[in-house]
């Protein structure tokens, strides 16, 4: 097992390469100046001179690869460098977005667990009845409306004409819904269907047929048999969600000024911030391999077959 | 199953409840100036404008200490972009290069020392030292210090050296208090203080002991709202008391509503089309003509800015000197710009509804970027108007326009400039309109504007550097090298309650000792 | 005898299940090309010209003259829905054709190949499905300026490993089987049996998965014109019009409805349509092949 995560992890390496390369390539092609940036955003003009001068302190002038070695040089000592806009060592910077992107993932993803598994297995129990239509239909608005529009809906009702919740992240509890909300809905939406198949399969499966042959009564079937396998599935499905939601949901955060590492990258990426902008591909590289590596260990601890096949 | 919904609901109502009691806390009633809070939502705020932090020295943050009340500067505008006096008394001009500035005698920091000569003079020698526009602005030489006066040597004339003190990087902190740690703060003498200074966030208390009075709001606290939906909302819902960069469509929502009150001012950030000469279609005097007459800039203004900009007639706004009507444009007239073509051979032989002469298709590309939300809307609206005259635009709007003026592709830059940032003509000419300047992307040249521009670069007289300004405007108006569309009209939207905050058209003063709240 | 009897009984009860999810099938393949006609017709039934600006006109509500109402330049709401169905169904279908062809095919060669090679293309596919799809998306806005096939480039960039691994996947799975090895046996050259053989068994859930995939991509490219990497003005699409739209949800909301129902409609129908083809094809083996490749994403 150990020497399995080990070996996980080393594959990390070429995969971080490979996209901080292809990530420092494109930011290079695409020109968009960040000296340019800086100024143009600010209020007034600037002379070329002025910003050759930035240009050559941030070491833009400096060609592609020196570039690259220099910043990666600095990686493996700890250090990602200073941001272009704000001065600010990036590593600190981001470190200090985490924690607001980590608490809205942990929160949408107890919501969306709160209504997909509840739902889906009820859809799945009332197949082909009404409770399953309605279920789906909802299922279906769900995954059919762009997160900024399902966010702007829910202000405008939620905060603004019944006054429940601010419009905007503050760091209260409260605070905290509608962002939530807007996630889990769009998530919710996509594995209540996911979780009615799984259940669906499960429940036509021989054992279940077996079991209620043998009288069995069906919340028993449903909780003792039928859940506990289609956990495996559930479970993975999680597992991506939380490595999507950690990577910053840029839409949800940027309309809700929510101060997490997905504002921070639609930012840094607006002012061509490039030193933030690795650190944010990092970031999610890292997320990528992390969530692959715990789906597989989570089914390397439930589905014997699997450990079979990998140790063997 | 039904222990599981069970605790869903409880869950949610829990939320529910506990949102509502906390959303019910606070009341009304009559306030003393310590419990007043004044929350502040802006757009301008932000890593994006390169603005955060309170260090005037340090990039575009001096904005932010001089708008949210932190410091002043030794001269400020007033309405009419005109100086006045503010830390400083007055300012005696000894000769071409030297100038002498009087400081008042009242002035103190918000840690209690007083501002003098020395500290001025220390802030200004470090201002050169490490800012990066301020040394080429000021081309100062060296500074001395007597009393409460100063005296500035400049490298070169400058007759514009006191209205580059106005520039925020200009904002008088003392440099013994330093700037804290993390960069951000630093001890101004300005009527609030601000006690934390994030990226997002600036929480000011109001200096007791300010030279000009007690300010009558105790605690302000200045967000940044990046997203103008949610601006709107955090206004409506009352998260807010003020709102600055409201989206224009959002505006009418608090136009003609009592709760709310609206304070705007015209700017001097102008929506220009600069038409470049190095294209041969454009290098025709009656296509720009006739450009310039099809611009409909009373529907742009009033339709799709929402009466939210002026037409602009020229480079700077009707409430300078040298603005608004002192220049005279070309009117809107579809007709009149027919004829001008069809008089230049500018004929639509092929129907299709665009003109053509010598087989070549009178198709113009319009280079443009979005991240100023009234330039994309004035492509299209420039779209529909010059296809009435029978221009073809092809609109290119691309946030790395930079490489396609670079690549000189384009027959058209509109951008949007802040034309009189220190409340002078002199910047924008020499940026826009003479050989070689930084911001002449139409490759425009006029000998009789270089000969003006470089008579204006050595004119001290306030009085007839407008005049030359006129002049100047005037004849890059009638060669139509550029086509100014509208200027910006900026707008604070405020709950009925708060007072004494005013939209200033330098965009320079946002919270000052008037700010109040009336409940 | 009986169990005879017991057996035409449970078929006749699946081939009536089958026979519903047929009529299923054709009436949402019936409402997906309705969908698609009028897309293509969009120049020739739109009311009014989409691109005429009116500024007399700007904002007016639905109408018996419009509507759906006007935009902010006076231009006809329904019929710059009509025609942006046009840009946005067709552009999301470029990029799922895009997409589904190129990773299928890469998918079809690792698996067949495998080796370093495989192993090689599999690492880059890795980069691509870590690589941030914003990052890439203003890359390429960067690089080939803005507007919608650049968009829809960026995004087929980093969506055609799903499809190389799911056509992986598969191939894996039925590489071995007697009948391929027999196939070879009989001496047909590998680019024969990897189209004849392997290919038209794999590409059911393919194509499910890209039935399905068509309404994620309109999605993902309204998310793009959200963030201003989109559709160019003028041109009407979806999802740039939506985000356009979105400050006037309050003052003038047809604006942002009108657009927001006609992407709800078509993902909808598409979603349907897949989850239709997929019980079409052999509902259960198919829907596990789903899941796990679904829980590579």
């Amino acid at each position: 097992m150990k020497k399995y995560v080990g070996k996980r992890l080393l594959q990390l390496i070429p995969i971080i390469l490979g996209i901080t390369l292809l990530s420092f390539t494109l930011m290079q092609s695409a020109a968009g100046d960040a000296v340019d940036a800086l100024y143009d955003n600010a209020s007034g003009g600037v002379s070329e001179e002025v910003k050759a001068e930035k240009r050559h302190e941030l070491g833009l002038d400096q060609p592609f690869i020196i570039q690259y070695t220099s910043w990666l040089g600095g990686v493996l000592t700890g250090d990602m460098g200073v941001s272009y806009i704000s001065n600010k060592p990036v590593f600190e910077t981001f470190v200090s977005k985490l924690p607001a992107t980590i608490y809205l993932t942990l929160t949408s993803i107890i919501l969306t667990v709160l209504i997909s598994i509840p739902f889906g297995v009820l859809a799945a129990v009332r197949h082909n009845r009404f409770t399953d239509y309605l279920i789906r239909f909802f299922s279906f608005i769900g995954n059919a409306l762009p997160g900024f529009f399902v966010s702007l809906l829910l202000i405008y009702f939620l905060a603004l004409q019944l006054k429940l919740f601010p419009v905007m992240g503050n760091g209260s509890l409260k605070s905290i819904v509608l962002p939530t909300l807007t996630l889990a809905i769009a998530m919710s939406a996509k594995y209540t269907r996911q979780v009615r198949t799984t259940v669906l399969d499960e429940l036509n499966k021989d054992y279940v047929i077996g079991a209620r042959a043998r009288g069995i009564r069906e919340p028993v079937v449903l909780f003792a048999s039928v859940l506990k396998t289609a956990m495996l599935t559930i479970i993975t499905l999680l597992a991506l969600s939380i490595g999507s939601l950690l990577g910053g949901t840029a839409i949800i955060e940027s309309i809700f000024m929510w101060d997490g590492v997905g504002k921070l990258a639609v930012d840094s990426i607006l002012n061509r911030d490039y030193p933030m902008i690795q650190a944010y591909v990092i970031w999610m590289a890292i997320i990528y391999v992390g969530v692959n590596l715990v789906t597989d260990i989570i089914y390397h601890y439930l589905d014997p077959r699997i450990r079979l096949e990998q140790e063997g | 199953m039904k222990v599981k919904s069970k605790i869903l609901a409880l869950l949610l109502t829990t939320t529910l409840v506990g949102g509502m009691l906390t959303g019910c806390a606070g009341s009304t009633g009559t306030k003393s100036a310590e419990e007043k809070v004044f929350n502040y939502g802006t757009m301008a705020y932000g890593a994006a404008m390169g603005n955060v932090g309170l260090n005037p020295h340090d990039g575009y943050s001096g904005w932010s200490t001089l708008r949210y009340g932190v410091g002043e500067t030794l001269f400020k505008f007033n309405e009419k972009m005109e100086l006045e006096p503010w830390l400083a008394k007055d300012y005696e001009q000894i000769d071409d290069y030297t100038v002498k500035i009087n400081l008042r005698d009242d002035v103190t920091f918000s840690n209690g020392k007083k501002m003098t000569g020395e500290a001025v003079k220390a802030c200004l020698d470090d201002l050169i030292a490490v800012h990066d526009r301020a040394p080429k602005d000021l081309q100062i030489k060296s500074i001395s210090a007597d009393g409460q006066s100063i005296t500035i040597t400049t490298e070169i004339k400058s007759p514009a050296l006191v209205n580059y003190l106005c520039d925020p990087y200009g904002v008088i902190f003392d440099m013994e208090a330093g700037v804290t740690p993390d960069g951000k703060n630093v001890v101004g003498t300005g009527p609030y203080v601000a006690k934390t200074v994030t990226d997002t966030e600036v929480n000011l208390e109001a200096n007791a002991d300010y030279w000009g009075g007690k300010p009558k709001v105790g605690k302000v606290n200045v967000k940044s709202i990046t997203d103008g939906d949610t601006l709107t909302m955090a206004l409506q819902s009352g998260e807010i008391d003020a709102a600055q960069g409201l989206p224009y469509a959002n505006l009418e929502l608090f136009q003609n509503n009592d709760d709310y009150t609206i304070s705007s001012t015209n700017t001097s950030r102008v929506y220009q089309a600069a038409l470049n000469y190095n294209s041969a279609v454009i290098k025709d005097d009656a296509v720009r003509k006739a450009m310039a007459m099809s611009m409909d800039k009373d529907g742009f203004t009033t339709v799709l800015l929402k009466g939210n900009g002026t037409p602009a007639a020229g480079p700077f706004p009707a409430n300078f000197t040298f603005g608004g009507d002192a220049v005279k444009d070309t009117a809107y007239d579809i007709d009149g710009a027919k004829k001008v073509l069809e008089a230049a051979g500018w004929v639509d032989t092929d129907g299709d509804g665009i003109r053509e002469k010598d087989g070549q298709k009178l198709s113009i590309k319009w280079l443009t970027y979005t991240s100023r939300q009234e330039l994309p809307l004035l492509a299209e609206s420039v779209q529909a108007t010059y296809k009435q005259a029978g221009i073809d635009v092809q609109v290119n709007a691309t946030d790395s326009y930079k490489d396609f003026l670079k690549a000189g592709d384009y027959d058209v830059f509109a951008n949007a400039f802040v034309t009189a940032p220190t409340g002078d003509p002199q910047y924008y000419f020499t940026t826009h309109v003479v050989d070689n300047s930084d911001y002449n992307r139409g490759h425009y040249h006029n000998d009789k504007v270089e000969t003006l521009v470089a008579q204006l670069r050595n004119e001290f007289d306030t009085e007839k550097r407008a005049a030359l300004a006129v002049s100047i405007a005037q004849q890059v108006l009638d060669d139509n090298a550029y086509i100014y569309a509208s200027h910006l009209k900026m707008s604070f939207v405020m709950k009925k309650s708060v007072t004494g905050f005013t939209a200033h058209p330098s965009d320079y003063y946002e919270i000052t000792a008037d700010l109040d709240i009336n409940e | 005898m009986e169990v005879t009897e017991r057996t035409a009984v449970r078929i006749r009860t699946r081939k009536i299940k089958k026979d519903q999810t047929m009529t299923k099938f054709y009436i949402f393949l019936t409402l997906v090309i309705l969908l698609l006609l009028v897309a293509a017709l969009a120049p020739q039934i739109v009311p009014y010209d989409p691109y005429a600006q009116d500024l007399m006109k700007a904002l007016q509500p639905p109408s018996p003259e419009h509507l759906l109402g006007t935009d902010r330049y006076g231009r006809d709401m329904l019929s710059r829905v009509i025609m942006g169905g046009q840009t946005t169904i067709y552009s999301a279908l470029l990029l799922v054709a895009m997409i589904t062809g190129f990773g299928t095919l890469v998918g079809l060669f690792c698996g067949y190949q495998g080796g370093k090679i495989d192993s090689l293309i599999m690492r880059i596919s890795d980069v691509f499905l870590a690589f941030p799809g914003m990052v890439f998306a203003i890359a390429v806005a960067g690089i080939l300026g803005g507007g919608l096939i650049n968009a829809v480039v960026a995004l087929a960039c980093i969506s055609w490993p799903k499809f190389a691994r799911l056509a992986r996947g598969q191939v894996l799975a039925i590489k071995n089987m007697p009948y391929i090895a027999a196939a070879r046996l009989s001496g047909s050259g590998s680019i024969k049996i990897v189209f004849k053989h392997i290919l038209p068994n794999i590409i059911g859930p393919i194509l499910v998965t890209a039935t399905l995939d068509i309404g994620t991509m309109m999605m993902e490219l309204a998310g793009l014109s959200f963030l201003g990497l989109g559709a160019m003005p003028p041109i009407a699409e979806w999802g740039s019009m939506m985000s356009e739209g979105r400050s006037m949800l309050q003052t003038s909301p047809w604006v942002i409805l009108a657009p927001g129902c006609a992407i709800f409609i078509s993902v909808t129908l598409f979603n349907l349509l897949g989850d239709t083809v997929r019980d079409v094809l052999d509902p259960k083996t198919k829907r596990e092949k789903r899941r796990k490749n679904e829980s590579k994403k």
